[in-house]
């Protein structure tokens, strides 16, 4: 039972970071592979500023903060220096490797304090309230517009660059949470765990779209929440499952194509 | 919300259920956990294994072992730990993020680890002689110094040594702090050339060369024991000898080495664990370190690099 408690626990956690990919990828459509860095940190001067017994939630807020900078990095990058939308979250990425090792001062962080518990689910579901009612406001909108067509949104006079900046900005902000309440709920933060953080956080928002498909705003910010606690629970069903840990991947690729595939394949309807 | 994908969902996960309601055998059953697969780690689970037999506990026979890998994942880490924590009596691992990740879910069952190289800075213990009650296990710290004196011996005439080095890795850091230390200590210099991945393990070899190293002393590292087999055949066109402190590589082609035998540190955690399942409480083990092996030399390479070995 604890196993389930906790995969759901966790799937709220990095839900953050689906949140951030759906804000990036899905509203910007902007391929940010920045939260493969932003992610760590988060996680990295979270760890820190426990362990120099920092107040929790102000810890939170700075790793926030921390990664609200990194994605406006990626920003000005992209739209002040013309370069390529990928191109950019590599640089961010890369050089944010180095500086998270210096927060950290080494490559791995017990953290230890208070625990957040069931907290977590606050903060995933108070992330969610903020996004909605952010994407519904006229800043929002024109953040949409800018997702959805640059050169009409630029025609209608809205500040294109800055909203981008903006948008990735609040992005790895959320992103760099989420690794903060990872690295809390794992009891670690570690250099590599923001490897494949993009992926991840797709994996959430995709999964989330078949469960809840965006119709409204609500349902879009939503599905990110709900994909993620999915694949989270697949991942412990994979665990439970009790084969070879080898197949570990294999099984958990299985069993999201079973829970995305089968029900198509029982009524032979196409979407 | 689509319905029939909330169904397959819950037959995706109820297929897990079935496939997991295997008959309970009633032995007893230990856990093993490990981050990720590499050659040192997977040494240290058959020692495991080993050490847990000869207590009298033959995996499949007389205790059900559940081995477990995060493959790489932080958070499939912990949902391991959670699953162990409550399906076993004992659990063992290797790899410091497994214990971390131990330390954060495992409240209430005896863990046993090994493969740590600081279970102090892992924060499994606030000193070396005050672990938390529930973990006791075998950490080894790795004999740089010994390794420099090692070489010192074998090249009286060495005046640079040098390493690779992967910054990501936990807790390795400290261990080229110890071999400068232990280099200007005997008057030599120790040069440090890093690498992020395996692939990089060539040109760091070449950059060593370039900076003038004479023999090289690979302290442990994961990221460069990937690539193990590529470093000492590069070693071997560069004309570097190599020297390491893990035994298990001598026969690759290393002139010598002194280090830790993983297997006996595994199957050191192994009897450790036999112990507490026949009832022993943790708190009755202190942490220990696991033995040191002598140095062990490879004739042919030494030959091959033209170094005279001391008759003993």
């Amino acid at each position: 039972m604890e196993l389930w408690i906790g995969a759901i626990t966790q799937g709220a956690a990095y839900a953050l970071l689906a949140l951030a990919v759906f804000l990036s990828f899905r509203v910007l459509r902007f391929p940010d592979i920045s939260v493969d860095g932003t992610f760590t940190s988060g996680a990295a001067i979270f760890g820190v500023l426990v362990a120099q017994n920092l107040n929790l939630w102000l810890a939170l807020g700075v790793a926030f903060l921390v990664g609200a900078v990194g994605g406006a990095i990626t920003g000005l990058i992209h739209t002040r220096l013309n370069i390529n939308d990928l191109l950019s979250g590599i640089i961010t990425m890369t050089a944010l490797y180095s500086v998270n090792l210096r927060v950290m001062g080494r490559s791995n962080l017990p953290v230890s304090g208070a625990e957040l518990g069931y907290a977590i689910f606050g903060i995933a579901l108070l992330a969610v309230a903020i996004l909605w009612w952010f994407l519904r406001t006229d800043y929002g909108l024109a953040l949409r517009a800018v997702g959805d067509n640059p050169e009409m949104s630029a025609a209608q006079g809205i500040n294109v660059r800055n909203v981008k900046t903006v948008g990735l900005s609040l992005s790895n902000g959320f992103a760099a949470l989420g690794g903060a309440v990872i690295a809390q709920y794992n009891g670690f933060a570690d250099i590599t765990m923001g490897i494949g953080a993009l992926v991840t956080g797709m994996a959430g928002v995709m999964i989330g779209e078949r469960f809840m498909p965006p119709k409204s705003v609500l349902f879009a910010v939503g599905g990110a929440l709900v994909g993620s606690i999915v694949f989270r629970l697949l991942i412990a069903g994979a665990l439970q499952a009790g084969m070879n840990p080898i197949d570990l991947k294999l099984i958990t690729a299985v069993f999201v194509l079973i829970a995305l595939a089968l029900p198509r394949m029982s009524t032979g309807r196409a979407r | 919300m689509r319905i029939d994908l909330w169904l397959g969902l819950g037959l995706a996960l109820f297929l897990t259920a079935a496939g997991c309601s295997k008959q309970s055998s009633g032995l007893p059953k230990v856990g093993f956990a490990q981050f990720t697969s590499t050659s040192s780690l997977d040494q240290l689970r058959e020692g495991f294994v080993k050490g847990l037999a000869e207590e009298g506990f033959v995996d499949g026979k007389t205790v059900e072992i559940d081995f477990q890998n995060a493959q790489s994942d932080a958070g499939t880490m912990s949902l391991v730990m959670q699953k162990l924590a409550t399906s076993v009596d004992v659990v063992g691992l290797c790899s410091t993020q497994a214990l971390q990740a131990a330390i954060k879910s495992v409240k209430d069952k005896p863990v046993i680890f090994c493969g740590v190289i600081d279970p102090v800075a892992a924060g499994a213990a606030t000193t070396i002689s005050e672990p938390k009650p529930n973990i006791t296990g075998v950490y080894n710290p790795f004999p740089v110094a010994e390794g420099i004196d090692m070489i010192h011996k074998f090249m009286p005439s060495v005046k640079k040594i040098g390493t690779l080095y992967d910054p990501s890795e936990p807790f390795f850091g400290g261990m080229h702090e110890e071999a400068k230390k232990a280099c200007a200590k005997n008057g030599l210099e120790f040069i440090v050339v890093t690498v992020s991945s395996s692939n990089d393990i060539v040109t760091g070899m070449q950059a060593l060369k370039a900076k003038g190293v004479e023999a090289v002393l690979q302290l442990p590292s994961n990221t460069v024991n990937q690539g193990v087999d590529g470093q000492i055949k590069t070693a071997g066109n560069l004309g570097l000898p190599m020297f390491s402190l893990q035994p298990d590589q001598l026969e690759k082609g290393i002139v010598a080495t002194v280090g830790v035998d993983l297997q006996e540190a595994g199957a050191q955690a192994g009897r450790m664990a036999g112990k507490v399942l026949k009832g022993e409480k943790t708190t009755k083990f202190p942490l220990e370190t696991a033995t040191l092996q002598p140095i062990a030399t490879n004739p042919a390479a030494a030959k091959q690099f033209g170094i005279t070995l001391p008759a003993n």
